[in-house]
């Protein structure tokens, strides 16, 4: 069942619009990822979610119940910020414990709830602290623990790894997978990392320019992207896409002057498509021209250890191939990269994914 | 103390000690004029006549005058009333909370206000003291536009609420120091800190209450300081717009302290109620930074 649906929601400021028109279904117990690029309306949609920005047009229900001017509180959601926004002059306890005191809590009830949430989340040892005593995953641990000390419908995350390294990030990540799957409420999260919202995800929402481009799981979102953005934006290195100047005869000519043999086979796709794109690690490096594929130079390899990230040039047009074996291959030199066209993606001229 | 790390601080020892020399002078010619004042406090020199040449010791004479005789201590009831009401309650309360509230306002609202404070605290104060003259004078704005065409009869304000026209004026002129500084303030507070606790549940008070003014509490400590000392010590705008009176109403310390000194001629006695003055200024400002320290911690 939907827990959250947004129907037909328009955001603008002043004049400025921001999010045209958005619908979004959010299944109850899911972890939901609205993932784009900066600027891409994401966070005003989570924002209007919170109730920290008012919906200029259209509907957002939560239970089925419009919530559009409801406060954060009677909508049953709550929210972990990019920055944590712990409270600096309080204790743990009391960053957890505030939002049930203003709830008129005695001070039995408030102790009890806070000891609670500290067990799950590891922070019993820490309750007396204040936020700058804390590492960056305790403080974290504490945004949560003010999120959920309420029993919340819906938690929303904006952004919340994006302030730690790397190292950090990865053990916060995984942590937040775990919490996700024992406390099983629906979480809305906000990243620009695709890495993150593929590793995370039910289901991820790719925005771009206040639209959602793609709705599906990780798994179709990458095998299957809808359009050539999603295709670009899911990945990584991100996938060679090729603008179809011309095709003739097995042969297609690309905007920028590279030429791509086809098979037969995929001629009925080639007819109408404007984009053909392929994964870096679809491609395939081979000294000589065999099957489906285009000739390209060598510009530069990264050696990455378990693999290897080789740079190309095919006429104008940059390619990047991925390759888990070792190259051998020099700057310079000429190869064959070859592909197999069912791991291909075919898009028509109104960027549409062609199946 | 200069460690091995600021090789860039003891390189220029030499230059830096040769520009500290104005510095020292100074801080020479402050305690000599500090420690002169509280000499005189101690002898009975005053400004004309025979004591005016060959003052005599009198020892703690003057400081039990400041006791046992009405007009000091009255002064610093009065000091304590404008004080507070002024500068604690008015330009700090009204500085915060303008600040506050002008931090989400419109930019033109926000210039407007803005330049209507400013203005307040860019007159000279002389300049204030007769616009407030104008305004509270029994011919003056408020009983010809406000007071006379409703029918009633013309009041002498400057006469009759003297404490509380001379408390209105130095909040219109002192607000805005205020509220620039908590404007500042308010900017150091993360957005996000105050969207947690609206997604909390607290209101606007609550909001102000438990977040805002703790977050807050270190500047407007500060700020108490700056502004109690130069209220308790201030002295051009009364001065210009009463006098001290109606009677001694208004009659401040700044006020007793130069009628005593410059108007009877007792230096001597001026003098001790300046110290007197330092004393208590000094007492409020340690309490304060004590406040200050004991909150932080």
């Amino acid at each position: 069942m939907a827990i959250l649906e947004a129907k037909h929601i328009r955001k603008d400021y002043n004049t400025i619009n921001v999010i045209s028109d958005l619908s979004l279904e959010v299944q109850e117990g899911d972890f939901t990822v609205l993932v784009g690029p900066s600027g891409c309306g994401k966070s005003t949609l989570l924002r209007m979610i919170a109730g920290l920005e008012d919906i200029t047009a259209g509907d957002l229900l939560i239970d089925g119940r419009r919530a559009n001017d409801l406060h954060p509180r009677e909508r049953g959601i709550s929210m972990v910020f990019q920055s944590y926004a712990l409270y600096p002059h309080m204790s743990v306890h009391d960053n957890i414990g505030f939002g049930l005191k203003l709830e008129g809590k005695t001070k039995q009830q408030i102790t009890e709830a806070v000891r609670e949430v500290a067990d799950t989340l590891q922070l019993t040892e820490y309750l007396d602290r204040k936020p700058s005593q804390l590492s960056g995953g305790q403080r974290q641990r504490v945004a949560i623990g003010r999120a959920i000390v309420r029993k919340p419908r819906i938690i929303l995350f904006d952004e919340p790894l994006s302030n730690l390294d790397a190292k950090l990030r990865v053990e916060m990540r995984m942590e937040l997978m775990k919490f996700h799957r024992s406390h099983n409420i629906t979480t809305i999260y906000v990243t620009h990392d695709q890495v993150e919202a593929i590793t995370m995800a039910d289901r991820i929402a790719v925005l771009e320019k206040g639209d959602i481009r793609q709705y599906d799981t990780p798994r179709i979102l990458f095998d299957k992207p809808a359009n050539p953005f999603v295709a670009s934006f899911i990945g990584s290195p991100q996938m060679n896409l090729f603008g179809v100047s011309s095709a003739t005869d097995h042969l297609v000519t690309t905007d920028e002057n590279a030429e791509i043999r086809l098979p037969d086979a995929s001629m009925a796709l080639l007819s109408d498509a404007a984009v053909i794109g392929v994964r870096p690690e679809h491609l395939k490096l081979k000294t000589e021209a065999a099957g489906t594929g285009l000739n390209a130079t060598v510009d530069l390899v990264e050696n990455l250890g378990d693999e290897s990230v080789i740079h190309l040039l095919a006429g104008d047009q940059r390619i990047t191939a991925r390759s888990h074996e070792p190259v051998e291959c020099e700057i310079g030199q000429s190869v064959f990269l070859g592909f197999d066209t069912n791991r291909a993606h075919f898009f028509d001229d109104m960027k549409e994914r062609l199946d | 103390m200069i460690s091995t790390s600021h090789v860039w601080l003891r390189r220029s020892a030499k230059p830096m000690a040769i520009a500290a020399i104005p510095a020292v002078l100074f801080i020479l010619l402050f305690i000599f004029y500090a420690g002169w004042t509280i000499w005189t406090s101690f002898t009975d020199l005053s400004l004309l006549g025979r004591k005016s040449i060959n003052p005599s010791f009198v020892g703690f004479d003057n400081y039990i005058r400041l006791i046992t005789r009405d007009g000091f201590l009255q002064s610093v009831w009065t000091t304590t009333v404008f004080t507070f009401f002024s500068a604690i309650v008015g330009q700090c309360g009204i500085g915060l909370l303008l600040a506050i509230i002008m931090k989400s306002s419109r930019f033109r609202l926000k210039s407007f206000v803005e330049f209507a404070i400013l203005f307040g605290w860019l007159a000279p104060d002389v300049v204030a003291a007769f616009m407030w003259n104008a305004f509270a004078s029994s011919d003056g704005m408020i009983n010809v536009i406000i007071l006379q065409p409703l029918g009633f009869e013309s009041v002498n304000l400057l006469n009759e609420y003297a404490i509380e026209v001379v408390i209105i004026s130095n909040i219109w002129k002192g607000t805005a120091w205020s509220y620039l500084l908590f404007s500042a303030a308010l900017d150091t507070v993360s957005r996000e800190v105050i969207e947690a606790a609206y997604m909390d549940g607290a209101n606007a008070l609550q909001r102000l209450r438990h977040v805002l003014l703790p977050l807050l509490r270190a500047q407007i400590a500060t700020n108490l300081l700056f502004v109690t000392i130069w209220t308790y010590a201030f002295f051009s705008l009364i001065y210009a717009l009463t006098g001290g009176g109606p009677g001694r109403e208004t009659e401040v310390l700044s006020i007793y302290m130069y009628k005593q000194a410059f108007d009877v001629g007792k230096l001597g006695y001026g003098s001790a109620v300046a110290i007197a003055m330092m004393l208590i200024v000094g007492g409020l400002s340690i309490f304060y930074v004590r406040q200050n320290k004991d909150q932080t911690r």
